[in-house]
């Protein structure tokens, strides 16, 4: 074989690739990099690293995510799809309680994974989410100059198996290897720690728009350890918006009989305003409430003692959680020495006050607790490529993980709260001579009852056929570093690998992923396609005007004899023959047309151009020439 | 055969001759985590145990500020984190050591499931503890699980005079809850790590083994006692 040499001196010019960290919120998302040791978000040119989680569905097939997505939400509110990231993971059924109040339409047909219903085309949550990363992606490359293919995504710590997985996929479908998979407050935490370089036990209180996790950390030694976490991946601002707009909607109706409470456009508006009144009650007294309804409008003052007492059951929600978090990790309240606030909805003085209550201190949010995830997930991304050094996450699983027993009951297998990675081992035999495959249900959940968990999913393990009770299989059940399950299982009397296959209960298979990653690069092609053909259609439309403004000077040359009639006739075919071109659809015919054009009318330009030179010599302006039409 | 197939075969073979050489150079490697020989990440073996894992003996009194800075030192080095830009048979073992470790940390630092672990390791898979009520406690057991079913049923006013009667019995069997703890903790640990210091043979062992078998199990079932009390009173 024959070998290459190397230059010596490219040889070393390998770099790094950037990795960078994605907070993929329900209402907002971000990216964070590391800079000269720094984690930062990155913005755009008005100064905001926000992009609003909403993704709108143009008529045209043209996709359009964030700020811009934020303003079909009232005149297209089928089309316009936000808090896609409460439906990750989740079947139809455990989505019936969201569906209520989305504008947007699911699919009854699909059971496993839900599929969100634009015009005739479905949309699985991960999909949609795929959408908000590359939007992320391309903000990150646009800031960086460089291509970006990996990240660290962030998830609510009490994101079961298939919420993971689905963020998983999502990364996958948008272009992206996700490296790993954190959990929001340990990312937040890690954000802090890093800051101030701090030791002892610092609970994380995060609550988001749809999420609310609760987590303790201890930190040594450069070790982030979570002892505990808990928390309601259902609970978060978007309730408050809720029990607010529902509290409205009834006022509403009553005042305006007329008025469609089922109407979306109506729906989202009273969403809307009741989400301003949130943010104002944050440091004023009173919100004022404005929807218009047809040609009146509905006003109303909301005080922020109204709002606290609608809001209080939600609040109250996230301190039970606290409290359990506390018992697991072996704390008491008075153990803890910092608390630390994510999450826009933390802004709201309730919730602070009661957490402050609670833990016994006044917690703090030196950093903005909007970008404090992503600065964290940036910071991982960091550790992850060798930047950042001297920190670990040790980070736990939320929820036990069990298999279904004979009778229906759960064998516990890995506890909540262990620390990740972790394994648990199992072995079985079989029952019947012969038998060739066993079947493994895998549930998530704290419940007695295998029926009253989460599945998770069913393995089926295959076997030579032995005589019953020969076969000697260890099961090995894997959770690695991102909370996600692997399982492998190994026959002892065959010495072999034992093959399995995975029916994830809510989950895509890699069949499915792997189809949508090729159809999103489909997609984007076709995306593509769309743009050069708007661009080339913009072009033929300028030089076409410009083209036949100068039509009856080329016929005054005609007539004076420097240009040819058939020259003439030349750009008159070119014209018609680019605006056939342009009610196509295909933008390289746009574009040769317009080639044709310019090189047909390349003599007349010269001459006009000339004859301009001329005029200004004699002191006179070609604008001044009338132009006849 | 492939290479990697090649290369378990190898491996395996030494395995049952009870040694184990490095996946990557075939050196010959002891328990140290890493290869002396070419310093890759070695799989902490199957029969290797938690105590062996954080490179202590099979003692039990453990100080828990010993252990962690242990625990954290083997975690930076087994944490798949570390192993980013390695092969992908690093980071499979690294993922494996660190599954082992953490589950090592977890059982040692807690007194209890540490002894309980002890007793698997020194008695052979398959003796786990079950849960048994103590002989001397039966009686009390006994009428506490009644009154307990009475208060359950009863109305406010009887359930206030029952009340008393329970806190106090619940008073009682969590000081012999903590009594147990202590006597195991204490005195049985203390005599299990000098009969190891002394190289006691196993049947010397033994009873000690037995001692703190029935004492976890008796705790196990004095807990859930506790817990249906807890339940009920609150």
């Amino acid at each position: 074989m024959s070998k290459i040499p190397l230059p010596l001196a490219g040889a070393h010019l390998h770099r790094e690739p950037r990795v960078v960290g994605i907070d993929l919120g329900t209402t907002n998302s971000l990216v964070g990099t590391m800079r000269d040791g720094t984690a930062t978000v990155i913005r755009d040119a008005e100064g905001d690293a926000l992009v609003p989680s909403v993704v709108y569905f143009a008529e045209d097939g043209q996709v359009v995510v964030g700020k811009a997505a934020k303003e079909h939400q009232f005149e297209h509110p089928e089309r316009t799809v936000y808090s896609v990231k409460r439906l990750m993971g989740r079947g139809l059924e455990d989505a019936a309680d969201e569906r209520a109040n989305l504008p947007y339409r699911l699919s009854d047909e699909y059971r496993e994974v839900v599929r969100i219903r634009i015009g005739d085309r479905l949309y699985t949550p991960p999909e949609v989410s795929a959408q908000i990363l590359r939007e992320l992606k391309r903000r990150a490359e646009e800031h960086l100059g460089e291509p970006v293919e990996q990240a660290v995504i962030t998830v609510p710590a009490y994101f079961n198996d298939s919420q993971r997985q689905a963020t998983r996929d999502a990364g996958r479908i948008a272009g992206l290897e996700v490296l790993r998979i954190v959990n929001e407050p340990t990312a937040a935490c890690l954000a802090y720690g890093l800051d101030r370089r701090r030791e002892g036990m610092v609970a994380v209180y995060d609550l988001g728009g749809g999420t609310f996790d609760i987590s303790i950390l201890k930190l040594r030694d450069g070790i982030f350890e979570v002892q505990a976490t808990n928390g309601d991946t259902h609970l978060g601002g978007d309730d408050m918006d809720r029990v607010l707009a529902d509290r409205l909607m009834e006022e509403l109706k009553e005042r305006f009989p007329q008025a469609d409470p089922g109407d979306p456009e109506l729906m989202e508006r009273v969403r809307d305003a009741a989400e301003r009144a949130k943010r104002q009650l944050t440091d004023g007294e009173e919100a004022d409430v404005i929807v218009p309804v047809g040609s009146e409008a509905f006003t109303r003052i909301v005080t922020r003692e109204e709002f606290e007492r609608l809001i209080e059951p939600i609040v109250e929600r996230t301190l039970e959680p606290c409290r359990q978090a506390l018992a697991d990790a072996g704390l008491t309240a008075q153990e803890i020495d910092e608390v630390v606030l994510v999450g826009g909805s933390t802004r709201v003085p309730l919730v602070r006050r009661r957490v402050g209550e609670v833990f016994g201190k006044q917690p703090h949010s030196e950093l903005n607790p909007d970008e404090v995830v992503a600065l964290g997930a940036a910071v991982q991304a960091g550790i992850l490529s060798g930047q950042v050094e001297g920190f670990l996450l040790l980070d736990v699983n939320p929820l036990s993980l069990g298999i279904e027993t004979y009778g229906g009951t759960v064998e516990k297998l890995i506890p909540r709260n262990s620390t990740i990675p972790t394994s648990a081992r199992q072995m079985f035999t079989t029952g019947v001579d012969g038998q060739t495959a066993f079947d493994i249900h895998v549930v998530q959940g704290e419940r007695e009852m295998a029926g009253d968990n989460r599945s998770l999913a069913r393995f089926q393990i295959h076997v030579p056929p032995m005589p019953a009770g020969w076969p000697k299989l260890e099961v090995t059940f894997l959770v690695d570093e991102n909370g996600i399950l692997n399982v492998a299982a190994y026959e002892h009397r065959s010495e072999a690998e034992a093959s399995i296959e995975v029916r994830p209960s809510y989950g895509l298979t890699d069949d499915e992923v792997e189809r949508m990653v090729i159809e999103s690069f489909e997609h984007a092609e076709e995306d593509i396609r769309a743009r050069q053909l708007i661009e080339a259609r913009v072009e033929a439309d300028q030089v076409l005007l410009h083209t036949q403004k100068q039509l009856p000077v080329a016929a005054e040359f005609v007539r004076a004899g420097d240009l040819t009639q058939k020259e003439y006739d030349r750009i008159k075919a070119a014209i018609a023959a680019l605006k056939e071109a342009v009610g196509g659809e295909d933008h390289e015919r746009i574009r040769q047309r317009i080639e044709d054009l310019d090189l047909s009318a390349r003599k007349l330009a010269q001459m006009i151009m000339d004859q301009a030179v001329g005029e200004m010599l004699r002191g006179r302006s070609v604008e001044e020439e009338p132009v006849k039409e | 055969m492939t290479e990697e197939q090649a290369t378990n075969a190898v491996l395996a073979h030494a395995a049952r001759e009870g040694r184990s050489l490095c996946w990557y150079c075939k050196t010959e490697v002891g328990d140290e985590p890493a290869c002396g020989n070419c310093v890759k990440i070695q799989p902490l073996g199957r029969n290797s145990d938690y105590f062996s894992v954080m490179g202590l003996p099979r003692k039990l009194d453990i100080d828990p500020r010993v252990l962690e800075p242990v625990y954290h030192a083997l975690s930076r080095r087994f944490h798949p984190d570390m192993y980013r830009l390695a092969t992908q048979r690093e980071r499979m073992i690294a993922l494996e050591n660190s599954a082992v470790l953490n589950q090592a940390y977890r059982t040692l630092r807690d007194p209890f499931d540490r002894a309980a672990y002890l007793i698997q390791l020194e008695q052979g898979r398959g003796t786990e503890v079950p849960a048994s009520p103590p002989q001397e406690l039966f009686e009390e057991i006994l009428e506490v699980q009644e009154l307990l079913g009475e208060y359950r049923f009863a109305e406010p006013d009887e359930q206030a005079e029952l009340r008393p009667q329970l806190e106090q019995q619940r008073a009682r069997l969590q000081a012999e809850q903590d009594g147990r703890a202590d006597a195991l903790t204490g005195d049985l640990f203390r005599r299990w790590d000098a009969a190891i210091e002394a190289q006691a043979p196993a049947e010397q062992r033994a009873p000690l083994l037995a001692e703190m078998r029935r004492i976890i199990g008796e705790r196990a079932y004095l807990r859930r006692v506790l817990n249906s009390l807890k339940e009920a009173l609150g």
